[in-house]
């Protein structure tokens, strides 16, 4: 053997391992069928289904019937609230028509009392009142003491001695220029300031100035001689007029330079001129002058003459021509301005007046105010020309007494002061007297019915108090010949003060006037009534329109014999129909009634007085009858009213007539609102759409299908009647229980009897009243606070759990007389009752009911179990549970069936436990309740396909089957526990079908 | 949406890399010729230079998935009526069928891709060096024998599913080899020095996970953390201490190559063998992957996995809903980048020995190999015949015999003529197939084909590897 045999051979044995290896099938391992059921668990174990934590009964019950108490207790509670409106239907206002003739006129004579007073006159009077005007210093004394001109002087340079003038003709000669003295000299009086123009000799003609020449040497030549030219020239305040007739050419007059040209002096060779004035303005008194002053001036004037000799002149001699000018003038008038000067008198004048007025009847007690028609009485004031040279005229001031109105057209008077110029009274200044009014305690006549104005205080006084300005005036005579008036009088104008009675505005106090005034009368009235009023204690009013009711009496008076009187005693008897209130009224009397009533006619001759307003506030003693239109309520009463017509002491009686009073009554009309008194009204009338039944479908649907003893504790029913209008109703309430067919489980309804039933009391405000009931078994006995119970046999409604309750309540008027019944017409009543049915869920110790429930729609759960192949044999669910509500829960049965109710063949379920709760109060313990699923043909889930439906059925009893015992389920109490399924062999599954 | 596909072909891929895990061939352990035993051996150098290229068939691909628990006669039991039932099935005992479970029930798979990969003689003869590049993966998943009791035996009771863990880990290898003849050329050593780059890690581990079922409640608890690094993944963006969403962290955008060969580590092989009766008896052992990689902080996320828990109480009949707690979610937390964490690798460790006759032409060896998971260890004792009919061709047989039931042999291949060396090997093929129909896995299947399935077999592994052996000497000291 050589490697080569060895290497076939490896390869060879290579092959045959390899195929051995690929070839080599384990016979045991030829599987050509494999079962993928898996059975999980075999040997059984438990898993969890479910728990539910501790869950209160009112976290389960979520029925809206079934609420909780305070204490958390559950009970069934049907609530609703009933509203509904109750109308009375109103009445028409009511109207008593026209009332104003229902008492007659009355008239009162103003001489009732006593003697009308006459017409009388003041006696006439009139007042002078001197008035010393003083005097002026100047008068008489102003004076111009000097004047002189005067010249007398050789002309110097004058003619040549012995020496012929020459032979020429018309050769001149003039003379030299001369000159002369002129002075003036003046007193002037303190009051005066300057003097401005003094004319002299005649006034405007002026005084003549004498210019003689005495030609001495020329003598001669006299004749030969012409004079050419003259010039006089005075100070500048000299006015020089030629004389009249002068021959030649004269310039300069009114000027103080003259000329006078080709004029031939007359032998002796004289000439004249005029000094016309002097302008002495510019001389003013001294500012310390005390007294007169002066006015004292001397001037220089010169003048010239020239002349011219005929031809043949002759020798003139050696004396030169002398000039003689001479004047002496005397004052013609003169202007001058005064200084302030002070018109004034020592002390103003009072004239006290002294008219008596009368006689006056005794009637009269006291003047207060006479008034004068417009126009009628005037005051007229004079006083006589002052005399004085002023351009104006000094201000008089006369403040006439407080007792005169005047009324000045002229509009100087200020109150009763009159302030004008005295030249305005030269001739009389007329004032308007409007009236005259006397003060307190004046104006009283006395014993012989006389006013004596001189036992008062009536005063004129009148008084100068003027100063007349530096001003210029201009005598019209001469300076010296002044003299003002003294003693100028003031006359107070004659005044007629006669009284008119009939003049409205006069006021006189006259003695007290009275008379008895009244009248009384029937009034009936009916209104129609709503059927309801059975009978009326008092009728409600209300205002109509804001206008409220009232009973109004007033009176028409004509002719007041004053612009005020009284009415005493003043009493208004109202029908005892209506209820008043207000002041001055007794409700109790219905009596008006005012001890002094003061009526003032504001002036007015025909005016109206409101004597009493009585507010109406109800009406009662209404009677009621039926007519043939139905029901009728009527009204009948009297009314009176008196009172005392009295003019008081000192009144002012304004007019002479008769006084007419017409009283009127008016009564407004009245809107019924309501009454109080007995009515008819039946609540159930107004529940328009009556009570929906109580539904326990939901309850009965639990409970109410399997066996049923509930021995539940007695229903309450609570009712809380809100009753807005002011009735008393008596109430019932009718349970009826029925079955699901509507027929009545209980022979007659639950109710009240009609002796025991519960009283709904009336509104006694606008709010509603709230009347509280509380119904059960005993409910006199057990009604809690603010409830009035009454027993009603209500545990006959749940002896069996109904279907529905049929609830009715009705309400009517209380019949009982004594209650006070009011009732508002034509109003909607919102009438509101809130009923509560309550039925305590405790069970006593004889309950036995069943509660029936089915779990459906389980069938898709079951089909896909069953496609997916499972099986489960032996299936066992327990339920730990524990609860502390006292029921028990035993006998549970429970059933799978399909989907119409049938049985699952082979299929059992078998459930056993209980559940129970604690009894009294006791100790919550744990119960297994065990459901036990027995699945046919090995737990083949194909079995179970068909189910869809778990059926249960609990048996339920009380806890607690003491006798009385009451097995309250409380919203506290609660369940809970744990789920969990035993799957005694396991689960098998084919993954093929999963 | 894009950016989560790629991510999750990423994830994905990763995954199926790391499925193949660094499988190491033990029949090929005393094959002379064969170029996988270097693997499993340092001192066992191939008898010719070799050259791997990148893509098969130009390379060597292992894989390698053991466990503990899968194999067809633990779930599928013959029942009555000729059926074949499920392990769940009422007719199977539980008590048989927990029995075949054991304590702790472990997968482990790892895969090892050479992508380039060269071995050469010096010119002197007197050492060998060698160069590789590999992709490894490695998977490992412990579950507790309780979950298997809950599936079969559900009672009301407490369980206990402590210490489930799960780990996955890729990484780059680098691997630099040297062998030589020490003193007398009866004793070979060998080394090999890799440079590690880790390409993702993920762990999860669940402590004190408990059931507990009552009639009233069940509850479950677990506390655990979970740990995870992604090459090129950086979180360092990631608020540290807060609860991160799970698509935030894995958000393809933090991706980047330059967030790349940031964990690395490394490790060695050793290996010695020692010749006896005149090179008849060979006995050899042999340590790898000796070594961890330190997975950086920036490319890691931490999982909170603390205080998990689960409760259901049925329906609850005040809310009318099922009550039930949920377990909460993983939260991730970033892991500082400072730190990063540290995993060691799966060392494994070789001993063998091997007596041949005729020459060499047959030989028998006994090969105990032993794997130190993170999770678990995994040891098996390997018989293995080879024959070695021509210095081209070498077969060999093998048994496993500890976790493998009898009926599970080993066979490989290696012709390694020169300049080329082809192997192809199974440490795993059952000797006993089970056949099921396709109508019976598909009730609703029409097919009428059959699969088969090892009955009893749990591993799985195959290698193949095609290498250049370009000329040069053999193996100078064999």
């Amino acid at each position: 053997m050589n490697r080569k045999f060895y290497f076939r051979t490896a390869v060879l044995s290579v092959i045959v391992v390899c195929l051995g290896v690929t070839s080599c099938i384990n016979k045991d391992y030829r599987i050509n069928e494999l079962d993928k059921g898996v059975h999980l668990a075999p040997n059984g174990f438990s898993i969890p289904l479910g728990f539910l934590n501790r869950k209160t009964l009112g976290d389960i019950i979520n029925e809206d019937l079934i609420v909780e108490g305070a204490d958390g207790e559950f009970m069934l509670r049907y609530d609703d609230v009933l509203r509904y409106q109750i109308k009375v239907p109103g009445v028409d206002n009511i109207s008593f028509g026209d009332l104003s003739s229902f008492f007659d006129p009355v008239t009162v004579s103003p001489d009732e009392g006593g003697e009308k007073p006459a017409t009388f006159t003041l006696s006439e009077n009139s007042t002078d009142v001197p008035l010393d005007v003083p005097t002026f210093d100047f008068a008489g004394q102003t004076n111009i003491q000097q004047l002189r001109l005067e010249s007398n002087k050789v002309f110097p340079g004058g003619i040549t001695p012995g020496v012929t003038t020459p032979g020429v003709t018309g050769a001149p000669m003039n003379f030299t220029s001369n000159n002369g003295q002129i002075e003036v000299k003046v007193e002037v009086p303190y009051e005066i300031y300057s003097v401005n123009t003094v004319w002299l000799g005649t006034k405007n003609l002026g005084t003549p100035v004498t210019v003689k020449v005495n030609p001495n040497g020329l003598s001669a030549m006299l004749s030969r001689i012409s004079v050419e030219n003259f010039t006089v020239n005075l100070p500048s305040y000299y006015k020089l007029n030629a004389a009249s007739g002068q021959t030649g050419t004269v310039t300069g007059n009114g000027t103080n330079s003259l000329t006078i040209t080709n004029f031939e002096m007359t032998a002796p060779f004289e000439m004249t001129f005029y000094i016309v004035s002097l302008d002495l303005s510019s001389f003013t008194r001294p500012p310390l002058a005390d007294g007169a002053w002066m006015i004292d001036d001397t001037k220089t004037f010169n003048y010239s003459i020239t002349s011219k000799v005929d031809v043949n002149g002759g020798t003139p001699t050696a004396e030169a021509p002398q000039a003689i000018i001479t004047g002496d003038p005397a004052f013609a008038d003169a202007t001058f301005t005064t200084a302030d000067i002070d018109f004034k008198l020592d002390q103003p004048f009072v004239k006290k007046l002294d008219y008596v007025a009368g006689p006056f009847p005794s009637i009269v007690e006291k003047f207060n105010k006479i008034v004068f028609a417009a126009g009628q009485k005037t005051l007229t004031v004079s006083i006589g020309d002052l005399g004085l040279p002023f351009a104006t005229s000094p201000d008089v001031k006369i403040t006439f007494p407080s007792l005169f109105n005047l009324t000045d057209p002229a509009g100087r008077l200020s109150g009763n002061v009159l302030t004008a110029p005295a030249s305005e009274f030269v001739g009389g200044y007329t004032l308007q007297l409007n009236s005259v009014t006397f003060g307190a305690g004046e104006g009283v006549p006395n014993v012989g019915g006389y006013i004596d104005f001189a036992d008062y205080d009536y005063n004129i006084v009148v008084d100068v108090n003027h100063t007349f300005p530096t001003q210029d005036f201009t005598w019209s005579t001469q300076i010296r010949d002044l003299e003002p008036a003294e003693n100028v009088e003031v006359v107070i104008g004659e005044a007629v003060l006669g009284i008119d009675y009939d003049a409205p505005d006069n006021s006189i106090l006259i003695a007290e006037v009275s008379k008895e005034i009244g009248g009384t009368n029937s009034i009936e009235q009916e209104f129609d009534l709503p059927k309801e009023i059975k009978n009326i204690g008092k009728v409600f009013i209300d205002a109509i329109d804001d206008t409220e009711a009232t009973m109004k009496l007033s009176v028409n008076i004509k002719n007041p014999l004053l612009e005020e009187f009284y009415l005493d005693n003043l009493m208004l008897q109202l029908p005892d129909f209506v209820e008043v209130s207000g002041a001055n009224v007794d409700p109790e009397t219905n009596k008006y009634f005012e001890t002094h009533r003061v009526i003032n006619s504001a002036g007015s001759n025909d005016f109206n007085v409101t004597l009493a307003d009585v507010k109406i506030t109800g009406l009662k003693n209404v009677g009621i009858k039926t007519v043939a239109e139905g029901l009728v309520g009527f009204l009948e009463g009297d009314v009176e009213y008196s009172a005392i017509a009295r003019t008081p002491s000192g009144s002012s009686i304004t007019a002479t007539d008769d006084m007419i009073i017409t009283p009127k009554l008016e009564i407004t009309g009245i809107k019924v609102t309501g009454l109080e008194g007995m009515f008819d009204i039946a609540l159930e009338d107004y529940m328009d759409d009556g009570i929906d039944p109580i539904s326990l479908e939901d309850i009965y649907k639990h409970l109410g299908s399997g066996k049923q003893q509930p021995d539940l504790a007695p229903p309450v029913i609570t009712l809380e009647v809100s009753n807005p209008v002011g009735v008393n109703f008596l109430g019932n309430i009718s349970l009826d229980p029925k079955d699901g067919n509507g027929v009545s489980l209980l022979e007659n309804p639950v109710t009240l009897n009609s002796d025991k039933l519960f009283k709904i009391n009336p509104a006694t405000s606008s709010d509603a009243e709230v009347t509280k009931v509380y119904i059960t078994d005993n409910g006199e006995a057990t009604a809690p606070t603010g409830y009035k119970g009454y027993n009603l046999a209500v545990s006959k409604l749940v002896d069996i759990i109904p279907h529905t309750i049929d609830i009715d309540v009705s309400g009517n008027v209380n019949p009982d007389g004594t209650l006070l019944n009011t009732l508002s017409l034509d109003q909607d009543y919102d009438f509101e009752l809130e009923y509560a049915v309550e039925v305590p869920i405790a069970f006593g110790p004889e309950m036995e009911m069943e509660m029936e429930f089915d779990i459906d729609d389980m069938n898709s759960l079951f089909s896909d179990l069953a496609k997916q192949q499972v099986k489960a044999a032996d299936i066992t669910v327990y339920a730990a549970l524990a609860v502390s509500f006292p029921l028990v829960l035993e006998d549970v049965d429970a059933e799978f069936t399909d989907e119409e109710g049938g049985s699952i063949p082979g299929l059992t379920t078998t459930v056993s436990g209980s559940v129970s709760g604690p009894a009294g109060g006791g100790a919550v313990q744990e119960s297994l309740l065990t459901i036990k699923m027995n699945v046919p043909e090995g737990g083949d889930f194909t079995t179970l396909k068909d189910i869809d439906i778990l059926k249960i059925k609990i048996p339920i009893r009380s806890a607690d089957t003491s006798t009385g015992a009451k097995n309250h389920l409380n919203a506290k109490d609660y369940i809970e526990g744990k789920v969990w399924a035993e799957l005694a062999k396991g689960v098998s599954v084919d993954l093929d079908e999963l | 949406m894009k950016k989560h596909i790629f991510r999750y072909l990423l994830t994905v891929a990763l995954s199926l890399t790391a499925a193949g895990a660094g499988a190491q061939m033990k029949t090929s352990y005393f094959m002379e010729g064969s170029i996988p035993r270097y693997d499993m051996n340092a001192a066992l150098t191939p008898m010719h230079n070799y050259v791997n290229l990148p893509l098969l068939p130009l390379g060597s691909f292992g894989m390698n998935f053991n466990n503990n628990f899968l194999s067809l006669d633990n779930f599928i039991y013959k029942g009555q009526n000729g059926k074949h039932v499920l392990f769940l099935n009422e007719s199977v005992d539980s008590k048989k069928f927990l029995n075949r479970m054991p304590r702790n029930a472990s997968l482990n798979m790892d895969m090892n891709y050479n992508l380039v990969g060269f071995g050469k003689y010096n010119k002197k003869h007197d050492y060998f060096w060698s160069f590789n590049w590999n992709l490894r993966a490695v998977v490992d998943v412990n579950i507790p024998k309780d979950l298997f009791r809950v599936l079969k035996d559900l009672k009301n009771g407490s369980y206990d599913f402590s210490d489930i863990s799960a780990s996955m880990m890729t990484y780059s290898e680098f691997a630099l080899g040297f062998t030589m003849p020490v003193g007398w050329e009866n004793l070979v050593v060998g080394g090999r020095l890799k440079f590690l780059v880790g390409l993702a890690q993920a762990e999860a581990k669940l402590r004190n996970v408990t059931l507990d079922v009552t009639p009233t409640q069940v509850v479950a608890n677990a506390d655990g953390t979970m740990k995870a690094s992604v090459f090129g993944m950086n979180f360092d963006d990631m608020p540290n201490g807060q609860k991160l969403d799970f698509g935030d962290v894995f958000d393809f955008d933090r991706f980047k190559m330059g967030n790349g060969f940031k964990s690395w580590g490394v490790a060695i092989d050793v290996g010695a063998e020692m010749k006896f009766l005149d090179d008849r008896l060979k006995v050899s052992f042999a340590l790898n992957d000796l070594g961890f990689i330190k997975w950086s902080g920036k490319n890691s996320i931490y999982g909170d996995l603390s205080d998990v828990y689960f409760e259901f109480n049925g329906y609850n009949l005040n809310d009318e809903d099922w009550d039930y707690v949920e377990p909460k979610d993983v939260e991730f937390h970033k892991t500082d980048s400072s730190k990063g964490y540290g995993r060691r690798l799966s060392t494994t460790m070789n001993i063998g020995a091997e007596y041949n006759f005729l020459d060499n032409l047959l030989g028998v060896g006994l090969l105990s190999h032993t794997k130190f998971s993170n999770n678990v260890n995994y040891s098996e004792l390997t018989l293995i015949g080879t024959v070695r009919p021509a210095n081209w061709f070498t077969a060999s047989i093998s048994h496993s015999i500890v976790h493998n039931k009898f009926g599970i042999f080993g066979l490989a291949i290696n012709f390694h003529p020169r300049g080329v060396n082809f192997f192809l090997g199974v440490d795993y093929i059952p000797m006993q197939f089970g056949e099921i129909s396709k109508s019976a896995l598909d009730s609703g299947s029409k097919s009428s084909g059959t699969i088969k399935w090892p009955v009893r077999g749990k591993s799985l592994n195959a290698y193949i590897g095609l290498a250049f052996t370009p000329k040069g000497r053999s193996k100078p000291w064999q």
